[in-house]
């Protein structure tokens, strides 16, 4: 009910004292319906003392699962029958993805969110779309990951869609000409991800001495910057370089995961990730799980409304960040606004078992 | 990796009588080198090698086998895991008191406690060329091929690890006549008296928490003698009350930062996992300032063998200790208690026929001991004469 009232407003338009209640609320209702619907989260909720109706008094109350335990068990709250679509994390090689189970209606929803989302961002005509990314991405069923899917998802956003890369990775030069051609002077979105956008399309660019001309360009990318940061390119340097080298303005990255539909959050022209009216995001410090206040640096929890297929409603992540501020961000838009600062460090292994790599 | 020797010797190994007084005086060197340096400060195990190093310690342990007759072994190879915080220099130092000819194989991961004590080990090597020479520490892929000859032609093998490791290690050619100690996975609890802890002033608690926190949080409750799980003895209303005073007590002793953030995730994700699946048995998972609690009312083989430490202490209940079934298995090493009287602890575990091969006071889980594991190194690492060969 919430929901459909919230999926039909502007996603940036909900002010704190109005958008607490209707999240908890909602968040209230998804506790209880997990529970009924998902014997292990109810075995969770029973554990830590939680009696019905399930719900808590503030949204900081919500119980949250640690992001693995997609990977680690196969958790829904529907029938196997009612199962549409199932989403895989793209994961680190070797490691089992998460596996987050759909129905329809669910599968319907976060569709829908993506769109109102995105339609803030791009305004509700279809786009011509250059993806940074090479079609067998998409192509290939079985190895259908994460960034197939959202290249996927994204592209319900555009039209005459183009591919810059070849399946090698190279520059498809080709047909960037092609597409630059003739788009040259539309409101054009390009997508990929981080790194493959600047290592694959921005340094090969630069590389052949290429510029583009887009001035009413879209550049949307997302995906981790551990790797970037290797290279010490930070968001900055790759939004100078990206409108350098593309001839356009808007560079907005957003930070999501695939364990949260519903949990897209596009950073602003301020360089502030945004958080829209149907989640949240909470930072709580690790070991006491207490939360943080605005400006100090914890592990992200994110809430989102849209997980009713399986108990992601409220998760907590492996991602250090900090809020920034709520409802006052200098481009206008409510809600909170955050940072996100990367993964937690990899520490040591100590003590004397597992600690050997058997040969292979 | 190439054969990397880290301390290599500028004489050829000889063997030696067990407990020869250089020994007794390189160990003396090496603990006064380890106890000087301000890095290991930075290592609690290495303070702890330090103080076990001393002259007069190896001494008390000489005491013990003054009525033995005992010869090396000879050749002795060791497999040391990550830290020198998980015990293999005790073991390989024993062998090195016996008389032994040693080489031990750095795990590849290894990490900044043993770099202290390599540097300390190159530093007395000098001194001390025959000691040196029968000490080798090397780095090496563990396919190596001179390691290979080595281990094959060795009397003696002392591998610790996990236990995918212990096989793999095993998997290499030993001779018939070869003597192997391995020291593989390992699960320890802990036991504390709730009805005495219910009437126990607060300053002997603190001191309870403490020496709790030192057995089982130095190492992220890594260590093989740190627990894993705690055994509640007493009635139900009591054992209630007992763990809200305690844990409340050992969290506010507890040092921020005894657990990295990764490790207090991994600990929340753990007990996340095994509370939601396996939904037969009912659980109580409660979340304290650093550390986590998790009511059982049984354990199984894939919960023990899947606990990452850092934080984490599963609970079972029992109203006496006679009334506590629990499967001991062999894995089942120390056992750390409190409230109970010793000899009450030792009738008690003659009837545990497998498994707690130790049992000690909280506060002493770490202490080495050369009996461990049920082993009596000094004589495992050595080959004892007839005694009627005395008269």
């Amino acid at each position: 009910m919430i929901l459909t009232q919230l999926l039909q407003g502007e996603p940036y338009n909900l002010q704190k004292q109005e958008k607490q209640p209707i999240l908890l609320e909602g968040l209230n209702e998804l506790n209880a319906w997990h529970h009924q619907n998902c014997t292990e989260y109810s075995n969770l909720l029973d554990a830590i003392g939680m009696e019905p109706p399930w719900y808590t008094k503030s949204v900081t109350e919500t119980p949250y699962l640690t992001v693995p335990l997609f990977k680690q068990l196969e958790l829904k709250s529907i029938s196997e029958e009612d199962v549409f679509k199932v989403l895989h994390s793209s994961g680190t090689t070797g490691q089992t993805p998460s596996r987050i189970f759909l129905d329809r209606d669910t599968a319907a929803l976060q569709s829908k969110t993506l769109v109102r989302i995105m339609q803030h961002w791009l305004g509700k005509p279809r786009r011509p779309m250059l993806i940074l990314d090479h079609p067998g991405v998409i192509k290939d069923r079985q190895a259908f990951t994460a960034r197939g899917a959202g290249i996927q998802g994204i592209s319900f956003m555009g039209r005459n869609h183009c591919y810059a890369l070849h399946e090698d990775m190279s520059l498809n030069l080709e047909a960037i000409i092609k597409f630059e051609q003739a788009h040259s002077h539309e409101p054009v979105l390009m997508f990929g991800f981080t790194f493959m956008v600047w290592v694959y399309f921005l340094q090969a660019l630069q590389k052949e001495g290429i510029k583009l001309n887009f001035p009413k360009g879209f550049l949307l990318h997302s995906g981790g910057w551990k790797k970037l940061q290797d290279q010490s390119v930070d968001n900055s340097t790759f939004k100078q370089e990206a409108q350098q080298l593309l001839g356009l303005n808007a560079v907005h990255n957003f930070y999501g995961m695939v364990e949260q539909i519903g949990s897209i959050f596009v950073e602003c022209e301020e360089g502030h990730l945004h958080t829209p009216a149907y989640a949240d995001v909470l930072v709580r410090e690790p070991g006491s799980w207490k939360v943080l206040n605005t400006g100090q640096t914890g592990l992200l929890q994110l809430v989102s409304l849209i997980p009713k297929s399986y108990p992601g409603h409220s998760l907590l992540t492996e991602d250090l960040g900090k809020i920034l501020g709520e409802d006052s961000c200098p481009c206008g838009r409510a809600g909170k606004y955050f940072l996100v600062e990367g993964r937690m460090k990899r520490t040591e292994v100590r003590g004397c078992s597992d600690t050997y790599n058997v040969p292979t | 990796m190439n054969w990397e020797l880290l301390n290599p010797p500028s004489t050829a190994p000889q063997l030696q009588h067990c407990f020869h007084p250089d020994v007794l005086e390189y160990c003396q060197s090496l603990s006064t080198h380890i106890l000087r340096d301000p890095e290991s400060r930075n290592f609690p195990d290495l303070i702890g090698l330090g103080a076990w190093l001393r002259k007069g310690n190896i001494e008390k342990i000489q005491k013990r086998y003054s009525h033995c007759r005992l010869k090396p072994l000879g050749h002795v190879f060791h497999s040391a895991p990550a830290n020198v915080d998980s015990l293999f220099v005790y073991s390989a130092v024993i062998s090195l008191i016996c008389g032994n000819i040693n080489l031990i194989r750095l795990s590849n991961r290894a990490g900044g406690s043993s770099r202290v004590f390599i540097k300390h080990l190159q530093k007395i090597g000098k001194e001390y060329p025959e000691i040196n020479a029968r000490f080798q520490l090397v780095r090496c892929e563990h396919n190596n091929e001179k390691l290979n000859e080595w281990i094959s032609k060795a009397d003696g093998r002392v591998l610790w690890g996990s236990n995918e490791g212990i096989q793999a290690m095993r998997a290499k050619e030993f001779p018939a006549h070869g003597r192997e100690i391995t020291f593989a996975h390992k699960f320890s609890m802990a036991m504390i008296n709730a009805e005495t802890l219910i009437k126990t002033d607060q300053e002997e608690i603190k001191v309870l928490a403490k020496n709790f926190i030192k057995d089982n949080l130095s190492f992220s409750q890594q260590a093989c003698s740190s627990a894993k799980l705690i055994f509640w003895i007493g009635q139900k209303s009591k054992i209630a009350k007992a763990k809200n005073v305690f844990w409340n007590e050992v969290n506010s002793n507890l040092k921020k930062g005894i657990l990295e953030n990764e490790e207090h995730y991994k600990a929340l994700n753990f007990s996340q996992k095994i509370t939601l699946s396996e939904n037969e048995i009912k659980k109580n998972l409660k979340l304290y300032d650093s550390l986590i609690t998790l009511d059982l009312s049984t354990l199984s083989s894939k919960q023990e063998l899947d606990h990452p430490g850092c934080g984490v202490f599963f609970q079972i209940d029992a109203n006496s200790l006679h009334e506590l079934t629990f499967p001991f298995k062999s894995q089942h090493q120390t056992l750390s208690y409190w409230g109970f009287d010793s000899q009450e602890i030792k009738d008690w575990n003659k009837n545990v026929l497998q498994g707690i091969d130790r049992a000690v006071e909280i506060g002493k889980a770490l202490d080495f001991t050369p009996v461990w594991d049920g082993v009596d190194l000094v004589k495992a690492l050595s080959r004892e004469l007839e005694s009627n060969e005395l008269h």
